[in-house]
């Protein structure tokens, strides 16, 4: 029946999203982590988190191995602290240079280029000249509902467009992928039980803190620099710090929200 | 595992590229289609087809699968898969992602908005209200927007939400204007009170530039922010027609130099926002070439008002930013002092040559940089009276305190006829009077406001006759 197939296939697709468990699914919890880790909450779902303060998913296991070749970088931290982090606005991309993709439903193959960018492959000879005489072993489906995760750029007329290895090697990190800007960290403030998300965060000297409120209860971030206003909810509050050194602060009406901004130069 | 393996190896590995080229003639946008597959599309407007991303998402719009078209699999590959997935039909359920605890009303285009409160769900969607909830996946978040929470029973109206949802099409348009709300087309017949139209986010581009009066060789900010419902793909910075910083956010920020020896009299800053669903929007920002030197050079007079015995003088003093070839001071438009040692300060003293009563002289003083720049001056006037007002000097211990503290303001005056009484002042406001003529201090703050606090102060003379100094301004800063 048309309809009762239609369910398990649909099914399946969500599904994939969760599907794949880092091997370590029992690790203790811990507050030590910041922007560029990969972190995990009770559940098997990994996200990277980036320092905008958002949480990126790995929409499936396979884009996952185009930048890790394994879980033993997980960090499981509090259910809580999890939460509390937004999601980004959109997911991890293929690592540019490793894998060429298609997408289910649409017989075009692309490869990937920076910033999730899909570039087609006019032909066959192209193909090989990038990936080789295997270049059929070297193209992964992604499932069309996760096509949204992609932009489709221009396509690739030679093979001087295009070099695998150095798209790759100019993209060492997400954090190059997604042009993240690592001298401007967000913090998370979350209720009075997760408090400041992440509660520690190092950063160079001259960089800019924003704190953005996700809470209901309107905070007030009191440090020895200063104080912001009330924040109410997605409200932010921004300080850059200048001199090196560790500064220690906290929420107004609830002094068990601590956090700390290690500067370094 | 196995599950997985088996849906890929579904999607056969098709050979490169060439599409086929055969339209599909048998769809018509509004269409749902499906290939020989299990996954069913939406047709729409674009000439392309949206996944529906899960069962969940059909459900809210279709009550069953009977308006579904199959096509040969040639005709559904001829057809563009577009990014946007079709999301949940406004107002007819509510949404929690996995892994964020809160719950979400979707509002039109795709709108995610918090219910904040217990009340207002079973207000709004019943008592039954946590029935109602669907599970997004965390991956699927990123085709959903999150607007404004929920705050009060008018903020939402489900049923007028719903209705005012017809058809995937028009709720997957995201607004291109600021679109001027209008109340739902629908009454809805349980409400007594007028419904409150739900803002709809819509596009928006602010850019600014750092002045918009320049000087050869200033550096100036562009810096510009942008939001749309799709989320923004890049902005661009131009600055006279040449891109000077391209960001994939949706902020950002450059500097660019004004060129020295530019002849233009105005130039364009702009910027260019891509969204992420192609549209372009920009602004800009016309910058014009600033006729005074102000910024660049100031002149002070020793008194504003002299008697016709005495000398009168001015002092012109040049900011760092600029390389001093040399200054002239103008009085009455006549140049009466040239410095062209390449000093920052030049000062004049003279009795001047029409020493009527009432007369007024106005000052001024001119810079000439090392590339032949000129600037000006703003002008101040010297008045020749019958009596002397005193002249006075307002000083603050520091220039610059941070959040907290509290500054010295000392105002110091002279006269021929000598002082009789001194005051330092704030906005007009008196904060301390001092008899005599020995230099007026007074304590002012603590200042908690970050932003600068300007003081200012005056004294009168034997003869009653009223001084007053230039103003002064501390700045408050943020502890560091």
């Amino acid at each position: 029946m048309r309809m009762s197939k239609l369910t398990s296939a649909l099914a399946l697709a969500t599904t994939l999203a969760m599907s794949f468990a880092p091997m370590a699914t029992h690790a203790a919890t811990t507050t030590a982590f910041g922007p560029g880790d990969l972190i995990k909450g009770s559940g098997d779902t990994v996200y990277y988190l980036a320092s905008d303060g958002h949480r990126y998913v790995f929409p499936n296991s396979k884009t996952y191995f185009t930048w890790f070749k394994d879980f033993s970088a997980v960090k499981t931290i509090p259910d809580g602290m999890l939460s509390t982090m937004p999601l980004a606005r959109n997911n991890v991309t293929y690592k540019p240079g490793v894998k060429m993709v298609k997408v289910t439903t649409d017989p075009k193959t692309y490869v990937v280029d920076q910033g999730g960018i899909l570039r087609h492959v006019g032909s066959e000879q192209l193909a090989e000249t990038l990936y080789g005489l295997a270049w059929k072993n070297r193209i992964d489906d992604i499932p069309d509902a996760y096509f949204a995760n992609y932009k489709v750029g221009t396509p690739i007329q030679t093979a001087s467009d295009y070099k695998p290895a150095d798209v790759e090697t100019l993209t060492p990190t997400i954090a190059i992928d997604k042009q993240m800007d690592n001298t401007r960290v967000t913090i998370t403030i979350g209720t009075v039980d997760n408090g400041f998300v992440p509660p520690t965060v190092t950063i160079k000297k001259g960089s800019t803190v924003t704190w953005t409120n996700n809470d209901g209860t309107d905070r007030t971030v009191v440090g020895g620099w200063g104080q912001s206003q009330s924040l109410k909810y997605q409200g932010t509050y921004e300080h850059v710090f200048n001199t090196v050194g560790s500064f220690d602060y906290h929420e107004a009406g609830h002094t068990v929200m601590q956090g700390t901004i290690n500067v370094v130069e | 595992m196995k599950k997985r393996t088996l849906f890929f190896a579904l999607a056969l590995v098709c050979g490169l590229g060439l599409a086929a080229s055969a339209k599909a003639l048998s769809v018509t946008p509004g269409d749902l289609i499906k290939g020989p597959g299990d996954t069913v599309y939406y047709y729409g407007a674009d000439g392309m087809r949206h996944v529906f991303p899960n069962l969940k998402t059909y459900m809210t719009w279709y009550p069953d699968f009977s308006n579904v078209k199959s096509i040969p699999l040639s005709e559904l590959q001829a057809i563009s898969l577009n990014g946007k997935n079709v999301t949940y039909k406004p107002g007819v359920r509510l949404v929690k992602i996995t892994t964020d605890p809160k719950v979400y009303a979707v509002g039109a285009h795709a709108t995610l908005r918090w219910v904040q409160t217990e009340e207002l769900a079973v207000s709004l969607y019943g008592a039954d209200w946590n029935k109602k909830i669907d599970d997004v996946a965390d991956a699927f978040f990123i085709n959903y927007q999150v607007g404004s929470p929920i705050t009060s029973t008018a903020d939402f109206n489900p049923s007028a939400v719903s209705a005012a949802a017809t058809d995937i099409g028009t709720d997957m348009q995201t607004p291109t204007v600021p679109t001027t709300p209008t109340t739902p087309t629908t009454p809805t017949p349980t409400s007594t009170t007028p419904t409150t139209p739900t803002p709809t986010s819509t596009s928006n581009v602010t850019f600014t530039t750092s002045e918009i009066t320049y000087q050869g060789g200033d550096v100036v900010t562009l810096n510009a922010q942008a939001q749309d419902p799709s989320g923004i793909y890049k902005i661009e910075l131009y600055f006279d027609g040449q891109l000077q910083k391209t960001c994939f956010s949706a902020s950002c920020s450059g500097d660019t130099l004004i060129p020295q020896s530019g002849t233009k009299q105005s130039y364009v800053a702009e910027a260019r926002v891509t969204t992420v669903n192609q549209q372009l929007l920009n602004k800009t920002v016309t910058m014009t070439q600033a006729t005074d030197g102000s910024k660049k050079i100031t002149v002070r007079v020793g008194q504003i008002q002299i008697t016709p015995s005495m000398y009168a003088s001015a002092v012109a003093d040049v900011d760092a930013s600029v390389g001093v070839q040399r200054i002239d001071i103008y009085v009455d438009g006549n140049i009466v002092k040239g410095c062209a040692t390449g000093a920052r300060q030049c000062q004049w003293t003279d009795i001047l040559t029409n020493n009527q009563i009432g007369s007024v002289h106005p000052v001024k003083a001119t810079v000439t940089d090392t590339i032949g720049r000129v600037y000006t001056s703003d002008t101040t006037n010297i008045t020749v009276a019958s009596t002397d007002a005193p002249a006075v000097t307002v000083t603050p211990a520091k220039d610059m305190i941070y959040t907290g503290e509290t500054v010295d303001i000392t105002v110091s005056a002279s006269d021929n006829d000598g002082i009789t009484s001194i005051d330092v002042m704030q906005n007009g406001v008196v904060l301390k009077h001092c008899v005599g003529a020995s230099p007026c201090t007074a304590t002012t703050g603590p200042w908690n406001t970050i932003g600068s606090q300007i003081f200012a102060g005056r004294a009168y003379d034997t003869q009653n006759t009223l001084g007053t100094g230039t103003s002064t301004a501390v700045s408050v800063t943020a502890r560091p």
